[in-house]
């Protein structure tokens, strides 16, 4: 059994997860660790099918039916999550953890009001909202913003409404309209009480992408996984969802797992990049860090095959060779080495650990090891 | 699940056909009741072929009305009074002319599937052709076939059918016309509206901008494709279509008392339900089992085949 | 367009619907058939020339200018009334109430066609309502478990009852159920559910003498409510039990199979992931998002299934000797009765095509993304 710190708010071990298929067993995540401190945004970035979506729904236990877990920790606030029973499961989902996923246009309720899919979070444990529990929330926001005061009414509603005891359900369900309203407004959705009345399809890509952020924050989560939130918008939008998130980062205290295939929108964000290949997370550093100086060979190729505007001479698209492994029949030892330029014989043998090569600065390299303390 | 990132790796997009015949053994694997499905339908296909090997037809012509309703089977006792003994085993009895039950059965069968074939297969042409030209087509040719549809589907088939076969004449081709009158509006429906999604399709638009040749050669590649969900229903409805008939007869509207048809031979049972339970039992068990194998066996065509059903 | 404009063109398309078919069965009747076997039914051997005639002019098959019967029987030309012409008279007649006279075997003689008709009508709609109830009460449960269960054994249960359902004649299940019910399951010596016409007249565990009973509605389960007669009552339903089993149970297996697959497709959408992912009930989950959408196809089919039902009215009721309309339709059309096929004919689309367009009307309130 793993044990995490205090600060941890996250902790993968280990974490193997494969898939039943007709054409075989996808060997999907072959071993991920990852550690989340309270408080940061670290990024999860790699190219698609390298395991970035699979690893953040194992974290809620979401995974498909045709997926089996096969071995691993996933530490959440401390608490276990794999094999968890689907109460505590539900009850994780409302107050732990939130998702929130890309392409908006599948994941809202084609036939139900925005306002009923907000609301319905809320109802859905009213004995979560203790009086404790809310003003502790509450208390969480920082003072003197925007959204604090759009919220103070709601702070005194909700205080008072509780202390009076059991909430009537009529009372209930007026505040919590009142709720969703003040979290639609906190993610800038322009005339939020004419939203929570629409239906998915009458709202742009971009209003429905801040739907689904509004559906995370309505629970106070502790944390976030924003799985690929930015990719099925255009680029406008994508800046707008990004300055929205840099903002309630700044008002919310919340930790938030980015994934995403874009380094740029990493780089933006991010306290921390995780790399992950092929089921793997190969490096992990401080953006910066990560940037300025790539261990891993995937890394380096990945950072070089970004068009730079700043360097004047010729441009070198220096793609890493080859395509992405079929993870049914992946390679052996590093299921990185068919496609590393710096591979040697003992990459196909062995599998990479994730060792600390600089001070805060992880890598899952053979080339590494040597040097490890 | 529509995300970026597909779960089984990169093999997905491999040879195209292997890939399909591998999943369609992968379902076919896990769908026991499909096998259970074509087993039935091959073994009515067999009878068919068989039946007049294995009986002699003029039996439907004799009428041993000694031996009437009578009963002589060791496996089964139906416990009820005063059934009458057949002087010989018998499978299955006897029905109300005295002939061998069994033997009726197989005869029975080939005249059943043949209109309900008959039914099917003009069924589609009449689909194919009308469906595609008001799909196709569309405008004032749509309009007007679809008004035509719409006063067929308005009532349910078997009054038309009723009305056709007493104004007619009671004979199998007015059995087979009648229930075809009652079957082809849904043919055509069905394929108009896969032509009308079908040409939504980019690839439709490609084949226009490379000047494929004509509305004649668009026609057929959009019909090559339109053409599954027609097949796939068509062999659910040749179980359909056997109900259908059955119940015609039963009711009384058969071209001649003797002859072999399984609900012929169920009317016969009906006025003798609680004396004689098996002449009605086993004619129905019959069209029950043909009727269960092509239902079956469509189901599993469509699972194969339905686009949705793949990941 | 909006709503009522649609309600309103749905309507006028009716109203084309119901003039086509009441010519497509017209001219069934008397255009593929010579003259005279329009007589057929109301001539008797004693009547004379002159008498049959008259009768022919009386139905509008002679004209006013045929000069004999032989005259007729010959076909000569300007003595018999062209088909088309033979509609017109039938059409005026029909829209100013005069539908004549019976000619079903066994009605009292100068029954009107209309009497005769709704009289019997209260029975089928008694019965296929029940049919409809059955339908939705135990396919729709049917096919959710289905769904949840997938792959468990209540969704091979149920796999195979609707496949069953689906497959099986119908009047042989209902031969069957008889056998069973009558023959095999007894109680003080009676079959279970003996009876032989729409209210059970020996009824083995009911009170003695039914009472009263007010005919509201001519069909014996809403009268017996309506007079709060209960014994009454309780034998009507027992009565009914059967032949609405055996006319529910195809549509059962369609209702259940269709419910099965789109809540399975549903299922999978990626909206109810996010529903899961929010922390919901898994109650909530599948009544509230997942049925929702599930629903949709399931109404979309109603309208073919109410068509299916009337059209099954025919086989149950002469299997079950149950005195609607379906049953006397097989003797209407043996002696061409035209009044009473065109009233059947167009009293069943007329119910076909209203429930149809209900069942559109609320497709789109129930999916917010149609709008009219």
């Amino acid at each position: 059994m793993q044990k995490s710190s205090a600060e941890e708010i996250l902790k993968i071990t280990n974490l193997r997860v494969s898939f039943n298929t007709y054409a075989g067993q996808v060997k999907a995540l072959d071993g991920v660790e990852l550690t989340m401190r309270k408080g940061e945004v670290l990024g999860l970035v790699g190219e698609s099918g390298c395991g970035k979506s699979v690893t953040a729904l194992s974290i809620v236990g979401l995974l498909p039916q045709n997926a089996k877990i096969l071995g691993g920790s996933v530490l959440l606030n401390g608490k276990e999550v794999l094999g968890m029973s689907k109460k505590d499961l539900e009850t994780a989902r409302l107050t732990e953890v939130a998702i929130i996923f890309q392409d908006p246009m599948t994941f809202l309720n084609p036939v139900l009001s925005i306002g009923s899919q907000i609301t319905e979070i809320i109802s859905a444990r009213p004995e979560l909202f203790t009086e404790k529990l809310v003003k502790h929330r509450l208390g969480q926001i920082g003072e003197g913003t925007d959204v604090s005061a759009g919220l103070d009414s709601e702070r005194s509603h909700l205080e008072g409404a509780l202390k009076r005891g059991n909430l009537g359900k009529k009372e209930f369900n007026r505040l919590a309209k009142v709720y969703a309203v003040s979290v639609l407004e906190s993610v800038r959705l322009p005339e939020p009480v004419k939203v929570l009345k629409m239906f998915p399809f009458e709202l742009s890509g971009g209003m429905r992408q801040r739907v689904l952020i509004a559906m995370s924050l309505v629970r106070r989560p502790k944390l976030i996984l924003a799985d690929e939130i930015t990719t099925a918008l255009d680029v406008t939008v994508q800046a707008q969802v990004l300055q929205l998130l840099r903002a309630l980062r700044q008002e919310i205290d919340v930790s938030v797992l980015l994934i995403t295939h874009d380094l740029a929108v990493a780089a933006e964000l991010c306290d921390r990049v995780a790399v992950m290949y092929a089921g793997n997370v190969v490096e992990v550093a401080d953006v910066r860090e990560l940037f300025r100086n790539p261990l891993h060979p995937y890394t380096i190729g990945l950072l070089a095959s970004v068009p730079r505007v700043d360097v004047s001479s010729a441009p070198q698209e220096a793609a890493i060779k080859g395509s992405v492994p079929d993870l049914i029949y992946p390679p052996s030892g590093c299921r990185f080495h068919p496609r590393c330029p710096r591979a040697f014989e003992k990459c196909p043998q062995v599998k990479p650990q994730l060792i600390e090569a600089n001070p805060g600065h992880l890598v899952s390299c053979l080339l590494f090891e040597e040097r490890s303390p | 699940m529509s995300r970026s990132e597909s779960s089984d790796g990169g093999r997905r997009d491999a040879t195209g056909r292997e890939a399909d015949l591998r999943y369609a053994l992968h379902l076919l694997k896990g769908n026991r009741l499909v096998l259970v499905g074509l087993f039935l339908s091959a073994a009515t296909i067999l009878l068919v072929l068989l039946s007049h090997l294995l009986v002699d037809p003029n039996l439907a012509n004799q009428q041993p009305l000694a031996l009437r309703l009578c009963w002589n089977n060791p496996i089964i006792n139906w416990n009820i009074a005063n059934v009458k003994t057949c002087p010989s085993q018998l499978p299955l009895g006897t029905d109300a002319y005295g002939r061998n039950l069994l033997q009726m059965i197989i005869l029975a069968i080939p005249i059943d599937m043949q209109i309900a074939f008959e039914v099917v297969a003009s069924a589609i042409v009449i689909g194919v052709v009308f469906g595609g030209l008001a799909g196709y087509a569309g405008g004032f040719v749509d309009e007007v076939i679809l008004r035509i549809t719409d006063v067929f589907l308005a009532i349910p088939g078997i009054l038309l059918a009723i009305v056709l076969i007493v104004v007619l004449g009671r004979s199998l081709p007015t059995l087979t016309l009648a229930i075809l009158i009652t079957w082809w509006p849904y043919y055509v429906r069905l394929m108009r509206s896969q032509i009308l999604s079908e040409k939504e399709k980019p690839y439709v638009e490609r084949l226009r901008a490379m000047g494929a040749g004509g509305p004649r050669i668009l026609y057929l590649h959009i019909v090559r494709n339109a053409i599954y969900p027609i097949l796939v229903q068509a062999t659910l409805d040749v179980g359909s279509v056997i109900l259908t008939v059955s119940a015609l007869t039963f009711i009384g509207l058969t071209p001649n008392p003797l002859l072999p048809e399984l609900g012929n031979l169920a009317s016969q049972g009906i006025a003798n339900i609680f004396t004689a339970p098996w002449l009605i039992l086993f004619p129905g068990l019959t069209i029950l089992l043909i009727s269960l194998g092509f239902n079956l066996l469509g189901d599993g065509i469509r699972d194969v085949f339905d686009p949705k059903l793949r990941r | 367009m909006r709503l009522y404009e649609y309600i309103l063109r749905r309507l006028l398309l009716m109203i084309f619907v119901l003039f086509a078919l009441s010519l497509l069965i017209f001219y069934l009747t008397r255009g593929l058939l010579p003259p005279t076997s329009a007589l057929a039914a109301y001539i008797t051997p004693r009547m004379d020339d002159n008498a049959k005639l008259s009768v022919a002019r009386a139905l509008g098959v002679a004209t006013a200018n045929c000069p004999s019967y032989q005259a007729f029987t010959q076909l000569q030309s300007g003595c018999v009334v062209p088909v088309w012409g033979q509609y017109l008279t039938w059409l005026q007649n029909a829209l100013t109430g005069n539908w004549g006279y019976s000619l079903l075997p066994g009605v009292a003689p100068l029954t009107t066609t209309w009497n005769a008709f709704f009289g019997r009508f209260p029975f089928t709609v008694e019965l296929a309502l029940a049919a409809a109830i059955l339908t939705i009460l135990l396919g729709v449960p049917l096919g959710i478990i289905s769904a949840t269960h997938s792959n468990k054994w209540p969704d091979h249960l149920s796999r195979i009852v609707s496949l069953g359902g689906y497959s099986v004649p119908q009047f042989w299940f209902g031969a069957v159920l008889q056998i069973i019910f009558v023959l095999y399951i007894r109680v003080n010596g009676l079959g279970l559910l003996a009876t032989n016409s729409a209210v059970a007249t020996t009824c083995g565990i009911c009170f003695a003498s039914p009472g009263t009973v007010t005919a509201f509605t001519g069909a014996p389960v809403f009268d017996g409510l309506l007079s709060l007669n209960f014994p009454y009552l309780w034998d009507s339903l027992v009565a009914l039990a059967l032949p609405a089993l055996t006319l529910a149970i195809t549509s059962i297996g369609a209702i259940t199979r269709i419910v099965r697959s789109s809540m399975v497709d549903v299922l999978k959408q990626d909206y109810i992931t996010l529903a899961r992912s929010k922390g919901l009930k898994e109650r909530v989950v599948i009544y509230k998002h997942a049925l929702r959408n599930a629903l949709l196809p399931a109404v979309t089919v109603s309208g073919l299934l109410v068509s299916y039902l009337l059209g099954g009215v025919v086989v149950v009721e002469i299997v079950f000797s149950w005195p609607g309309v379906g049953n006397a339709s097989l003797a209407a059309a043996n002696v061409l009765d035209v009044n009473f096929l065109e009233l059947y004919v167009l009293v069943t689309a007329v119910i076909i095509v209203v429930t149809n367009l209900l069942v559109d009307i609320a497709y789109a309130f129930l999916d917010p993304r149609i709008k009219y």
